[in-house]
């Protein structure tokens, strides 16, 4: 029982620890924004363009990182457009890529 | 995406950036670059460096260009530098039901207002933001003292500017950039990367 309880405490500071990792990769971002083809195809699919997708990058909150490898970093980020879309947005930081890329998004 | 060593770096010499949400066609000039897969020839990435300063810029341009402002153009100067529709109705002179009439295509702002708007849109981008570092203080009051001294050629510009309400809707409106090469060293990952017109693009 208390086994589990420190495995728990252990994996919620890893994603803490993560989650600040991400903040920092977007504190330090040259403002460079990259778009994989995918996200080029869904956006006119879900009426939202790039400036969409930079306000949910410049609103900077990231709830998940769901890759942490040396060549790349996944993380989420969900927020609102000002033209009032909620969007979850995967950002991909690659050191040997420029800026941030955003890899894949949903509409809420 | 594959590993880079397995990517082709590519510069476009000409990008339309027809997803960026303007309402008219913007042409980015030598500036986007794509990571190309070497096997498949598939666009993996495609880069457009200092994305909000280019936003801003394409705003400022726009906002001097005599044309009179659409509704999804004033939407998009308003999205562009940041301000609130309450907010930038208050220093018009409109109420804010107006404004969104507007923006929506439904009403037309008068050319007074529409220029209280271009000036309001000038002063909010080059206010300073407050700042507790005194380096960053130094840098952005020299830049503001030079941005003070377009402000003004900018201001004199629009008070005499004669706004073109009619225009044949066959003339697309088209605006140009190009990344300033003076003001970066690398095209890519340079926060002080700054965005120039291209006035060759535009056609109205």
């Amino acid at each position: 029982m208390r086994e589990a309880g420190v495995k728990q405490s252990q994996a919620q500071s890893h994603s803490t620890i993560a989650t600040q990792f991400a903040s920092s990769i977007l504190k330090s971002w040259s403002g460079d924004l990259g778009f994989s083809a995918k996200v080029l195809e869904l956006l006119p699919r879900y009426g939202c363009t790039m400036i969409d997708l930079l306000e949910i990058v410049e609103s900077g909150n990231v709830v998940a990182v769901t890759k942490e490898e040396p060549h790349e970093t996944l993380f989420e980020l969900v927020g609102r457009t000002s033209d009032g879309h909620r969007l979850s947005l995967t950002i991909s930081f690659n050191p040997h890529i420029d800026g941030l890329s955003a890899i894949d998004f949903v509409r809420l | 995406m594959p590993a880079t060593d397995q990517l082709k770096v590519v510069v476009l010499t000409e990008f339309d950036a027809q997803d960026l949400g303007t309402p008219f066609k913007v042409l980015l000039f030598d500036s986007v670059k794509q990571y190309v897969n070497c096997k498949s020839g598939k666009v993996e990435r495609t880069i457009i460096p200092n994305l909000r300063g280019l936003v801003q810029k394409i705003a400022l341009t726009r906002i001097i260009y005599p044309q009179k402002l659409s509704g999804q153009e004033l939407r998009f100067i308003r999205k562009a530098v940041g301000i609130q529709a309450s907010k930038l109705a208050e220093k018009i002179g409109v109420t804010p039901e107006h404004l969104s009439r507007c923006e929506a295509g439904e009403r037309v702002l008068s050319s007074g207002a529409e220029k209280c708007l271009r000036v309001a849109v000038l002063l909010n981008h080059f206010t300073l933001p407050p700042t507790d570092d005194c380096e960053v203080e130094e840098c952005l009051q020299n830049k503001i003292e030079s941005f003070q001294k377009t402000l003004l050629n900018v201001q004199a510009i629009i008070n005499e500017m004669n706004i073109i309400a009619v225009s044949d809707v066959n003339d697309q409106l088209v605006l140009g950039f190009k990344i300033d090469p003076s003001t970066s060293t690398d095209l890519f990952d340079d926060p002080d990367a700054d965005w120039l017109d291209q006035p060759s693009a535009l056609a109205a």
